[in-house]
């Protein structure tokens, strides 16, 4: 971490980033790519891990817990009902009815989600805890209609395009991503690839003097791969902050509008992802650091040597 | 010391940029190679940055052999010991010139407290010292060429080796980048000076000569 930090100080003490207007273009130009990648990253892992949850569930036949929000004139057998006929589930483990309080503490307990994304308009509406097993295949594609059934059980007026939208068009969403990120990858390449040139080429005579000064080629290019390192992790970190920003909104906006809240599938999984999902984004951004630094010295090796040759 | 023993070097275009050359430039020395209308003090120059091999003989800049040509660390750490002032007076366009002149001990890893200092100190003798916060492609012609063999003479190597780069100077100007260059010289850096520009000859007659002329070499002060 010294080292990283020196390095970075280096690369600002020379002053080859902040100094020219088209370097400060390149290193916004830089954030915004990776901020893409790195958005897109997290939203093709947020389906991938949403699906992988629910095949998991259905290989191994492991419970699922759900924290569901239901209207107080349902009682527990009718709740019971509507999960193993409607729903699908072979079993329900336990239920605990819960007032208001206790099903957002629980909630946020476990998934450390602050109570203020639960603003429910009904008062009345109370908690229900169920640790349910999934039965069979048929529940994935019997999970709208079931979480829709329970929404007009409770009247919800969202419920349908949000469930619509989180789980039946997650494959959409998946594709969408996907795509998105082998475009942003492309076009990183093809970006990269290009202000590489114009660096090296705009950098020529202060390549050509520190070589005269004795510097190394790692030296006079450390700055070069510390700034798109730095663009990187700043991007990195944006997209991080602006996705949870809108995954938050987003759930805040659900949970004030819907009387039906699956926690383990919705928030659990979005919350659960959050470390994972740090992990991802930085190792995206350790994988483009790295990737840049081979495209620079791949680059910018080869102008370095007819650099040494302008000397003759 | 510099020795040259029996070298000869081919130019690009094949034929001979010197041949069988013998000369020796010693410590503290201030010594101006020109060749008026000829290429050798170039090929000179190229054999001194370490890179060119020679096609025979030997060269020797301070202990270190450059008869074959350095490549990669060996000549990154050779360049750290010779100052080189190019033709075009190259410096980082996008530093400032108290910047510039600190590059050398950034790339050398000297502590930040030592570099300002000597850093001062170079750009004292310089008079650079108000200008530190303006940026180098800002400077004009004479500036830039101060700058540049500051920056290259700041670090105390061995040799400086400085190209022409007087074109479009004014007299008083060329006076004194002259000047300066015997003030480093004066701080125990040999200097070595290539040009064939006849008022800086005129300007260094009481300094050390090597003028080629043909295959011939003349060593003593001219009279201009």
């Amino acid at each position: 971490m010294g080292g990283e930090v020196f390095f970075i100080y280096k690369a600002i003490a020379l002053k080859s980033a902040a100094r020219s207007m088209a370097r400060r273009k390149f290193l916004v130009a830089a954030a915004f790519f990776f901020y893409v990648l790195a958005f897109f990253s997290e939203c093709v892992f947020l389906a991938a891990k949403l699906e992988g949850e629910k095949i998991d569930a259905l290989i191994s036949g492991k419970p699922i817990e759900l924290c569901v929000f239901v209207d107080p004139d349902l009682d527990e057998y009718a709740i019971q009902a509507l999960l193993v006929d409607i729903m699908g589930f072979d079993g329900v483990m336990g239920a605990t009815y819960l007032d208001k309080g206790t099903a957002t503490a629980i909630i946020e307990r476990r998934y450390g989600y602050s109570a203020r994304h639960f603003p429910y308009k009904e008062p009345a509406l109370l908690g229900a805890h169920f640790s349910v097993r999934i039965a069979s295949a048929e529940l994935a594609v019997a999970f709208k209609p079931t979480l829709s059934s329970l929404a007009g059980a409770t009247g919800a007026t969202l419920q349908e395009s949000a469930v619509d939208y989180l789980y039946h068009n997650y494959k959409k969403i998946q594709d969408m991503a996907f795509k998105c990120f082998i475009t942003a990858f492309v076009c990183s390449i093809a970006f990269q690839a290009a202000k590489a040139r114009d660096t090296a080429l705009r950098s020529r005579p202060d390549f050509k003097s520190q070589k005269a000064l004795g510097a190394s080629s790692s030296k006079i290019l450390a700055p070069i791969v510390y700034e798109w390192g730095i663009a990187a992790m700043a991007g990195a970190s944006v997209s991080l902050l602006a996705f949870r920003s809108c995954m938050y909104s987003l759930t805040g906006f659900l949970a004030t509008n819907l009387a039906i809240l699956p926690g383990s599938v919705l928030e659990g999984s979005h919350i659960q992802l959050v470390r994972a999902a740090c992990l991802l984004c930085l190792s995206t951004a350790a994988v483009s650091i790295a990737f840049a630094a081979m495209l620079v010295f791949a680059l910018e090796g080869s102008r370095i040597k007819k650099i040494s040759n302008a000397f003759h | 010391m510099i020795i040259f023993n029996n070298v000869s070097l081919n130019s690009s275009g094949g034929s001979c940029a010197i041949q069988n050359i013998s000369f020796r430039i010693y410590t503290g020395q201030f010594a101006v190679i020109s060749n008026i209308g000829g290429s050798a003090p170039l090929a000179v120059f190229c054999l001194l940055m370490g890179q060119t091999p020679a096609l025979e003989g030997d060269v020797i800049v301070f202990g270190s052999d450059v008869s074959s040509g350095l490549r990669g660390a060996k000549l990154d750490r050779y360049m750290q010991t010779v100052g080189v002032v190019f033709a075009d007076a190259t410096v980082a366009e996008d530093m400032t010139v108290g910047e510039n002149v600190r590059l050398p001990f950034a790339i050398r890893d000297i502590p930040s407290k030592e570099a300002k200092k000597r850093c001062n100190e170079a750009m004292v003798l310089a008079g650079l010292l108000p200008k530190s916060r303006i940026a180098a492609s800002a400077l004009g012609r004479y500036d830039r060429l101060r700058l540049s063999i500051c920056r290259a003479s700041v670090c105390r190597p061995n040799v400086l080796l400085v190209q022409d780069a007087f074109e479009g100077l004014e007299k008083e100007e060329l006076k004194g980048a002259v000047s300066y260059l015997q003030a480093i010289n004066a701080q125990g850096i040999s200097v070595v000076l290539f040009s064939n520009r006849l008022a800086v000859l005129g300007l260094l007659r009481n300094e050390r000569l090597i003028v080629f002329d043909g295959e011939s070499l003349r060593r003593e002060p001219l009279a201009f």
